[in-house]
């Protein structure tokens, strides 16, 4: 056994040795091998993990300044939603105790409360800006807005993008609006691959929204450069209306 | 002699890529931490629609254990959303005062001194793009309504 693994090194000593004399000049092999210093050595080996190390710091600057971005955008959408979705219709909303009450068991209901959807466009994105203002970014195209409000127990809805309607309807459960979401990207913005999808539902059990005002705001590709590298991103937000009738 | 030419130059140079590194993740941390610190602070009054003088009492403590913060230089600002969407004109926003819903608060700070980031890079970013710890956010408070 002990011959084999001698003869196994000696055919790689060979190989090693054959791959020297090819590929490396004689000087820069007597360079290294030279008893008296091994300093240029040392500074190559020095200069390599210096590069090395500055290449990880870079990377990790880049990656480090993207996700700060990132970051402030997602806060800024947030913001911007919770804003946006206070802009009530009150012409097309149901005011008023006769309306807002179920005449036969005195509840409340929260039924006819409409958003309107081009104002909460309009208030997303200044709120939006206010809160994030770096560079020449720009949302306004890539913003897809989708306002829910409940009529006779169906869930209505409007999905706008710059000022365009994409779908407006009603349905009878509010798990299937991910699904009309997800039409309304894939029709707006014909690119769109499968990472730009919205998941308001794991499944029908664990649906976030409910039947109510709701406003769902979806940007798509934003363009986030880190310290070198540019990045494109999908968020999305949504956020209720948080009304109560007394 | 010639490995200690080597080491003359590789150590210089490791320190001062070790210090440069030590200098940026020192403002990165700090800088999301008070971005994270102003946007509870927002949260808050987003839900409540008041910020305490309490509550910006411990802004300030909070931030001055990061870096240099005075209570000047923590600015507070309130307005109204327009009809069409825009802003008002934002006016300062006294601790303690309720607003309702719909209005819109302001919080920004900015530290007094640069960063050491700043400090460490001189020159080379320019005189007037010191580095300072400085956030913002501007909310528009939606505590429930409860009269529509």
């Amino acid at each position: 056994m002990k011959k084999s693994s001698k003869n196994i090194d000696d055919k790689t000593r060979n190989i090693i040795c054959c791959f020297r004399q090819k590929y490396i000049p004689q000087n820069v092999i007597s360079t290294f091998q030279n008893e008296r210093g091994g300093g240029l050595g040392t500074v190559f080996i020095g200069l390599s993990v210096i590069l090395l190390a500055f290449v990880i710091f870079i990377n990790i600057a880049d990656y480090s300044l993207f996700t700060y971005k990132r970051n402030a955008i997602s806060k800024a959408i947030d913001y911007a939603v919770t804003s946006a979705v206070q802009q009530i219709n009150k012409n097309e909303s149901l005011i008023g105790v006769a309306n807002g009450f179920i005449e036969e068991t005195g509840e409340r209901k929260l039924e006819g409360v409409e958003i309107d959807i081009d104002m909460a466009t309009r208030t997303f994105l200044t709120v939006f800006y206010e809160n994030y203002k770096i560079g020449n970014l720009s949302i306004d195209n890539s913003l897809l807005i989708c306002a829910t409000s409940t009529q006779n127990e169906k869930l209505r809805y409007t999905i706008k993008a710059d000022s365009q309607l994409i779908f407006e309807g009603e349905l009878e459960n509010s798990v299937l609006l991910e699904e009309k979401i997800n039409q309304a990207i894939t029709q707006y913005w014909c690119s769109a691959k499968d990472n730009s999808q919205v998941y308001l539902n794991g499944n029908p059990k664990t649906n976030m929204l409910e039947n109510g005002s709701y406003l769902l705001a979806f940007i798509k590709d934003i363009k986030i450069k880190g310290l070198y590298s540019q990045r494109n991103v999908n968020l999305s937000s949504f956020a209720g209306a948080k009304l109560e009738r007394q | 002699m010639n490995k200690i030419y080597a080491f003359i130059i590789i150590i210089p140079l490791l320190a001062i890529l070790f210090l440069k590194t030590m200098s940026f993740y020192e403002f990165d941390t700090k800088q999301r931490y008070i971005k994270n610190t102003v946007d509870s602070v927002a949260h808050k009054v987003m839900i409540t629609g008041v910020m305490t003088n309490n509550d910006k009492d411990e802004l300030i403590d909070k931030l001055e254990k990061l870096s240099d913060f005075k209570s000047e230089d923590v600015i507070l600002k309130c307005g109204y959303m327009q009809e069409d969407g825009s802003m008002s004109g934002l006016y300062s926003y006294v601790p303690g005062n309720v607003l309702e819903r719909g209005e819109i608060f302001s919080i920004y700070v900015q530290s007094t001194g640069e960063s050491a980031l700043s400090r460490m890079e001189g020159e080379s970013i320019g005189e007037n793009k010191k580095l300072f710890y400085k956030a913002k956010a501007l909310c528009r408070v939606e505590k429930k309504q409860q009269e529509y």
